[in-house]
């Protein structure tokens, strides 16, 4: 097995290597430690590689391993976690330089949870300033510089998770903990070629990482397989007396075939490639599940009601920032100003998006009911170019329908499977949203789907 | 990753009318004419004119903001507030908000 084979191996794997001994988890680390430092910074992927940290963890790992003690599946494993999760004594950066200097004296929970289970964390990693809560219009939107996804740096990773996916992608982690409040995981997981999960709102806790908005900000994984990303989310989730949001809920998978529904006109001015790829998925799981049959996203002005919500939370979330005239320190200039638009939202705006939102978590929730999955392409195109605004690109797809905001709003789980290539040697996404704590069933499928393809095996030439 | 939203707003600024008018000059006509207050009221700055008084207090947090920034301040205020204007459609008065979001079984 050579060490790049290693590096892009998943994170079940690693874990079984460890425990048969055939690698140790301070070798991995190593190995992880010196690809972050020599192709992080090309792809914009890492804040603070946490050198000393990861090699006393892997070393405590391999020492518990030979007294015999094994903590989980992913004892050893090195990971990475985006740069909005508190690790004690590093810098917490929030992507955003007013906060660059930001340093905690605690670990988030998932951190925690996952040095409990004998993990071992190698970095922080890159991400959109402030989640893109102020409302950036590029790439370019962080103190690191623009996220490039390993399979062509001229495009984006995607945001805001940029560096986990990227750093997924490139084999320099071995799995990485990234936040959505409305696409956060599955962008990155698509523009990267990962696998990324979305846990149901309150499935993980979210002491210690930066709120943006508070009804709608979730903790989950991009991994290399589905397999993994329900192997990293069982070990972090759960109650948390630090987070009154967090929850205890099993995780089911039903007897017999799934059942999956298409989204009716999810793939409207989506790129051919895109279609083409979606079409190719839908055949295959039709191999481990029952496909067939559309459903029509409820007519809704999601946008207009998840907006008025962020607006508001995120005003109130960064009122120090907004307060303090220090946004201008931000670097999209869409952020250096987009506070102050929030600071603006009127209370009935608000207060009647929330009534909105009740209504369509209502309508959301009956139209999946009947399923235990809806697809659609995770996105309608491939990663936008490095250098140009977003709304100045792929322009004959916007206004296309938006499920993910439509399921972030509901707050229900999704997975974004990498599912073929498109434009400039690109990957895209498929996407799977499920029903309420429904995670272990979207995995399942996933898994189903990643026996019988390879393009979550592909890696990308780094440069 | 909220672009989704600028764009939303985005068409929010291309609509020509205020929701917001609209809906209160014809519901006061429907009910009876115009009273004192009214007519006071038609004299108040025009939302775009108010947007951009806010957006102008908006220096108190950072004097540095330029008459640019200003003027997008202002629009992203005025596009919001249309757009808020339409959140309010299909309401009716005891539709209840979710003012703590949490999700049931």
């Amino acid at each position: 097995v050579t060490g790049k084979d290693l590096a892009f191996s998943d994170a079940t794997t690693l874990g079984t290597l460890i425990a048969k001994k055939q690698i140790s988890s301070l070798e991995l680390t190593n190995l992880y430690l010196s690809r972050l430092e020599r192709y992080g910074p090309a792809y914009g992927a890492v804040v603070t590689i946490l050198h000393d940290r990861a090699r006393t963890e892997a070393r405590a790992a391999d020492a518990a391993l030979a007294r015999g003690t094994r903590k989980s599946a992913l004892h050893g494993v090195p990971y990475g976690v985006k740069d909005l999760l508190a690790a004690a004594g590093a810098p917490t950066t929030w992507g955003a330089q007013p906060y660059r200097n930001q340093v905690f004296d605690y670990d988030a929970t998932v951190i925690e949870r996952l040095y409990s289970a004998g993990a071992v964390l190698l970095a922080k990693l890159s991400m959109v300033e402030l989640a893109g809560g102020f409302g950036y219009n590029e790439a370019d939107a962080s103190f690191t510089g623009p996220g490039r996804t390993p399979w062509n740096r001229n495009y984006w990773s995607g945001g805001s998770s940029s560096g986990p996916g990227a750093a997924v992608a490139a084999g320099l982690v071995g799995f990485a903990i990234g936040s959505e409040t409305d696409g956060s995981i599955m962008v990155p997981s698509a523009f990267c070629g990962v696998t990324g999960l979305r846990p149901t709102y309150g499935r993980v806790s979210r002491y210690g990482a930066m709120a943006l908005m508070w009804s709608s900000d979730k903790l989950g994984p991009l991994a290399r397989s589905a397999r993994d990303t329900e192997l990293v989310l069982r070990t972090i989730s759960g109650a948390d007396p630090m987070d009154d949001s967090a929850k205890t809920r099993p995780f089911k998978v039903k007897r017999g075939r799934a059942r999956i529904a298409v989204i009716a006109r999810s793939t409207e001015k989506s790129q051919p490639a895109v279609v083409a790829n979606f079409e190719s998925s839908l055949a295959v799981l039709a191999d481990v599940a029952d496909v067939g049959g559309q459903v029509k996203l409820p007519e809704e002005d999601y946008g207009g009601v998840f907006g008025a919500l962020l607006n508001g939370e995120c005003a109130a979330a960064f009122r120090d920032l907004i307060e303090s005239g220090r946004s201008r320190e931000l670097r999209s200039p869409e952020d250096r100003i987009g506070g102050y638009e929030q600071y603006a939202t009127l209370a009935v705006d608000f207060v009647d998006a929330m009534r909105q939102r009740r209504k369509i978590d209502r309508a959301i929730r009956e139209m999946i009911a009947p399923y235990d999955a809806l697809a659609f392409p995770t996105l309608p195109t491939v990663a936008y170019p490095v250098g140009l605004p977003f709304d100045k690109v792929y322009t004959s797809t916007q206004g296309v329908i938006d499920p993910t905001t439509a399921a972030n709003l509901a707050g229900i789980p999704a997975i974004s499977l990498p599912n073929g290539f498109g434009e400039h040697g690109l990957p895209t996404g498929l996407c799977l949203i499920g029903n309420p704590w429904s995670e272990a069933q979207l995995t399942s499928i996933g898994k189903g789907y990643q026996s019988r393809t390879t393009f979550h095996l592909r890696r990308p030439s780094l440069v | 990753m909220t672009h989704n939203r600028r764009r939303f707003l985005g068409g929010a600024l291309a609509a020509s009318t205020s929701l917001v008018m609209v809906s209160v000059a014809s519901a006061v006509s429907e009910v009876e004419p115009p009273t004192k207050d009214v007519a006071e009221a038609a004299t108040l700055p025009s939302p775009n004119a108010a947007a951009h008084e806010l957006a102008l207090s908006m220096r108190r947090f950072d004097p540095t903001l330029t008459d640019k920034q200003i003027g997008e301040i202002a629009k992203s205020i005025g596009g919001s507030w249309k757009a808020g204007a339409k959140l309010h459609k299909g309401l009716s008065n005891g539709d209840l908000p979710s003012p703590e979001f949490e999700i049931g079984e």
